[in-house]
């Protein structure tokens, strides 16, 4: 029963940041494909994304497209806009059908196009949908998802709660990844303040397939987990004070520090895998 | 030899006890098998242990090596303390003799040496190295062991140092191997609701500070791995074969005890 795992996310379930700091880069997605093998693990962390576009992706939004021009001229990408009002963002694409039409709904330039597969087909206006929902079929899921709109508390729950609920066997087929706390996040804050209500509500809800990476990367036990343990990073005075901030130390950022660095990758793999072969996923 | 605390099993799980079974003292019959406990097919030894932990790439075939030479070795005295597990490593493969007639017990162990056993002990599951991107800086280019190093981190039980180095040529410590055992072992048991008190050690442990190995080497004791006694806990120790296959062979007692 090798079921294959797909990853949902933004720019930290793609590893960005990983390259920072070690040796070699550091992508969780690749120590998950080593963990899970032979079953295949599928990547769809996309960077500046919010829990929204992670449904449209997942294929459990399925908008209305209207056509807002004609198609370009080589490429025959059509320029669209989206019923649901989801804003463009990032270098989102993804593949799927227009009314029936493969192609691919892209997020990039300056705001939603549709490129048929087969540029001689005529568009119509219609209903999008993902075929990355085939993909999400059967397999199981890692969510790190909402913290680009983490303000939008009860949207980015709602939201990780109908991607839960989609799987094959809900109470088994998902791990949540919890938020972690950067340097923008003080205590205090709007944001630390929805970080914090969030974690703990998913927390509450989801139980063990739902994975603390604040506590991970903020508490001493965590910091002293067998992958980080060889940076003695409590020796340091610098994580003394990010500890006594409640935000993850920045031996483990990236230097913009909102992402993890190749250590801070590695750490959330670690702890990936240590809860997938509790839940018996591996 | 003491033996090892019952292990709890915690109520829902396969297997589980309708009450959760207290320790067991070392003088204690072993526990009822639960009345609830869902019907398993038997498998063979070396399944079970495959199917603990590699899960969907269960290993069910025999183990490697089998019909080898089971000994005696010149360099192991009948009453040798681990003479019975040098055999069974030697039988199951999981760690060969290095010649036809000595099995080297005293030699110590390399670090890629503990990683080859335990992959071993698991049945050698494959590794498709092709393809995959540099993860450690020092694999170095035997298949064998980067499939075993590799495997093993896959497992979350083998980690490099700051310079994400696995130094699978450095002699093996007590605390390495511990952690490579226990890392690969806890989870996996407390997957199928089997786990092991080290509460009596919480003072020992507290005192030690977090990421120490006093855990590890505290659940091994606890779940009746340990090839050293209590007292002697020097973590920087080096693990020789004949250590390493008396941790093995208990290991691979505990985990077939445990699926039943």
């Amino acid at each position: 029963d090798a079921r294959p795992l797909t990853l949902w996310g933004s720019s930290s379930m793609s590893s960005e940041g990983g390259a920072a700091a070690t040796p070699v880069a550091v992508r969780i997605h690749e120590h998950l494909a080593l963990a899970a093998a032979p079953a295949v693990v599928h990547g769809y962390g996309v960077g500046a994304t919010r829990s929204g576009h992670t449904l449209l992706m997942r294929g459990l939004d399925t908008p209305g497209l209207r056509r807002l021009g004609d198609p370009a001229p080589g490429t025959g990408a059509v320029p669209v806009a989206l019923d649901s009002g989801l804003a463009p963002v990032g270098t989102l694409r993804i593949p799927g059908d227009l009314a029936g039409v493969p192609g691919m709904l892209d997020a990039g330039g300056d705001g939603w196009t549709f490129v048929p597969d087969d540029t001689a087909r005529s568009l119509t206006d219609g209903i999008f949908r993902s075929a990355l929902a085939g993909v999400a079929e059967g397999s199981r899921q890692v969510l790190w998802m909402g913290k680009n709109n983490i303000l939008d508390a009860s949207g980015v729950l709602g939201d990780t709660q109908r991607m839960w609920d989609a799987a094959a066997d809900p109470a088994q087929d998902t791990l949540v990844l919890g938020q972690w706390p950067t340097p923008y996040d003080p205590v205090g804050s709007a944001t630390a303040e929805a970080v914090d209500a969030v974690n703990a509500e998913q927390q509450r809800r989801y139980g063990d397939h739902f994975l603390d990476l604040a506590g991970l990367l903020t508490s001493e036990d965590g910091l002293c987990c067998p992958p980080l343990a060889p940076l003695r990073l409590l020796e340091q005075a610098t994580t003394q004070e990010a500890l006594a901030q409640r935000i993850v130390p920045g031996g483990l950022r990236a230097p913009d520090d909102i992402h993890l660095n190749g250590w801070g990758n590695l750490a959330v793999s670690w702890s990936i895998v240590r809860r997938m072969r509790e839940l018996r996923w591996l | 030899m003491r033996r090892p605390a019952a292990p709890q099993l915690r109520p829902g799980r396969p297997g589980s006890p309708i009450r959760v079974m207290p320790p067991a003292t070392a003088s204690a019959p072993a526990p009822e098998p639960a009345p609830a406990a869902p019907r398993r097919a038997p498998l063979a030894r070396t399944g079970r242990r495959a199917v603990l932990l590699v899960g969907a790439a269960a290993a069910v075939s025999g183990a490697a090596g089998a019909g080898r030479l089971t000994g005696p070795f010149e360099d192991v005295a009948a009453d040798h303390p681990g003479a019975e597990a040098i055999r069974w490593a030697e039988e199951t493969g999981v760690q060969s003799a290095l010649t036809a007639t000595g099995y080297s017990p005293d030699a110590v162990v390399t670090r890629g040496d503990v990683a080859e056993a335990l992959h071993r002990l698991a049945g050698a599951p494959p590794v498709g190295l092709g393809g995959l991107p540099l993860l450690f800086t020092d694999l170095g280019e035997d298949p064998a062991r980067v499939s075993a190093v590799l495997w093993l981190h896959g497992r979350g039980a083998l980690w490099g140092d700051a310079d994400m180095r696995v130094r699978p040529d450095e002699p093996a410590t007590r605390d390495c191997t511990a952690m490579m055992l226990t890392a690969l072992l806890r989870p996996a048991l407390a997957g199928v609701g089997v786990t092991w008190d080290a509460a009596a050690e919480v003072s020992l442990l507290q005192a030690a500070g977090p990421g120490s190995a006093l855990a590890d080497l505290a659940w091994l004791e606890a779940a009746g791995m340990a090839s050293w006694e209590p007292t002697d806990r020097a973590g920087d120790a080096a693990v020789t074969r004949a250590d390493l296959a008396v941790s093995l062979q208990r290991a691979d007692t505990v985990v077939t005890s445990a699926l039943g």
